[in-house]
């Protein structure tokens, strides 16, 4: 065989038969005017379908922040106390019996006449 | 069919009450020679149907955006290549190139050609399959379609001195690919 792929032409080394591919073309071209009407796609029709896909996607959005986050949270911070927490739960003896007796000395009473008054307040002097 | 030209079929294509009438004259003048250019990239028969039909569904559904900046005919060629190319994407691996499918495709040559194929044309045809894709499509477009190569650069992308490289270095191969084979 020469080395030159002019003599082999232009021929494939298979055939469709006679009159195969033109009704290939045919049926391509009706199928496809036929889904064209089945599915129109003018932009009124996109429109109102890509609202909805973009509502649906923040709310799913949304909905799963509202699941997810307190669950970090709480996996983050299984004991996590906060300071009213604490304001709710112990009394101010509960707070004062924790103390040495030190500490408890410590502390400076104010006496009823010290107690700090408003700038704002309107009694008599 | 009854000789129509591309001007008249554009002009009915952009007419609403002409465009199917005008799509089915597109089909029927151009539609032959596009399978038979997908057969030549894809190979197999049954891709070659898959495709063809994406084709015409793409062709429909791009009428509005046919501008007129190319020939009809390159513009349907751009959309049957698009779509052949996007179905060997398909086939080829995440990080694998359509190039390395050469040997898969030889497969299909084989089973597609039958024991009572001819060896000279089955030799040719495996000779091109080794070729990287852009050499092929190359080769193909200006062999098989005739197209002159400012027409292929608008098929393909590609730049007539970027196309041209691309024959030249497609010839030899399968000249090389022939020698060092021949029965």
């Amino acid at each position: 065989m020469k080395a030159d792929f002019e003599s082999v032409g232009k021929r494939l080394p298979y055939v469709e038969p006679e009159g195969y591919v033109e009704d290939l073309v045919e049926r391509c071209a009706t199928r496809a005017l036929h889904s064209r009407k089945a599915t129109p796609s003018s932009d009124s029709s996109r429109l109102p379908r890509r609202i909805g896909i973009a509502v649906t996607s923040m709310a799913a959005a949304l909905l799963a922040a509202a699941i997810i986050f307190p669950a970090i949270t709480k996996s983050i911070n299984p004991d996590r106390v906060t300071v009213e927490t604490i304001a709710q739960s112990q009394t101010l003896g509960d707070v004062l019996s924790t103390l040495s007796n030190d500490e408890l000395a410590a502390i400076e009473y104010y006496s009823f006449d010290e107690m700090p008054t408003s700038d704002y307040d309107d009694s008599e002097e | 069919m009854a000789h129509i030209d591309d001007d008249q079929l554009v002009e009915m294509l952009k007419s609403s009450n002409d465009r199917d009438r005008g799509y089915r004259l597109l089909l029927a003048k151009y539609g032959s020679r596009l399978y038979w250019h997908i057969r030549r990239i894809v190979v197999a028969h049954e891709d070659a149907e898959d495709v063809m039909q994406e084709t015409a569904i793409n062709i429909l559904a791009g009428i509005d955006k046919f501008e007129q900046k190319s020939s009809l005919s390159t513009w349907v060629y751009r959309i049957a290549t698009n779509e052949a190319l996007r179905l060997l994407r398909r086939r080829t691996g995440f990080f694998q190139s359509i190039d390395s499918l050469g040997e898969t495709l030889v497969e299909k040559l084989e089973d597609e050609a039958g024991v009572d194929a001819d060896a000279a044309e089955l030799l040719f045809q495996k000779a091109l399959l080794q070729l990287p894709t852009q050499q092929r499509l190359a080769f193909n477009l200006r062999y098989y379609d005739e197209m002159p190569y400012e027409e292929i650069a608008k098929v393909t992308g590609k730049n007539v001195n970027t196309l041209k490289t691309n024959y030249h270095f497609a010839v030899s191969k399968i000249k090389d690919y022939l020698k060092e084979n021949s029965l």
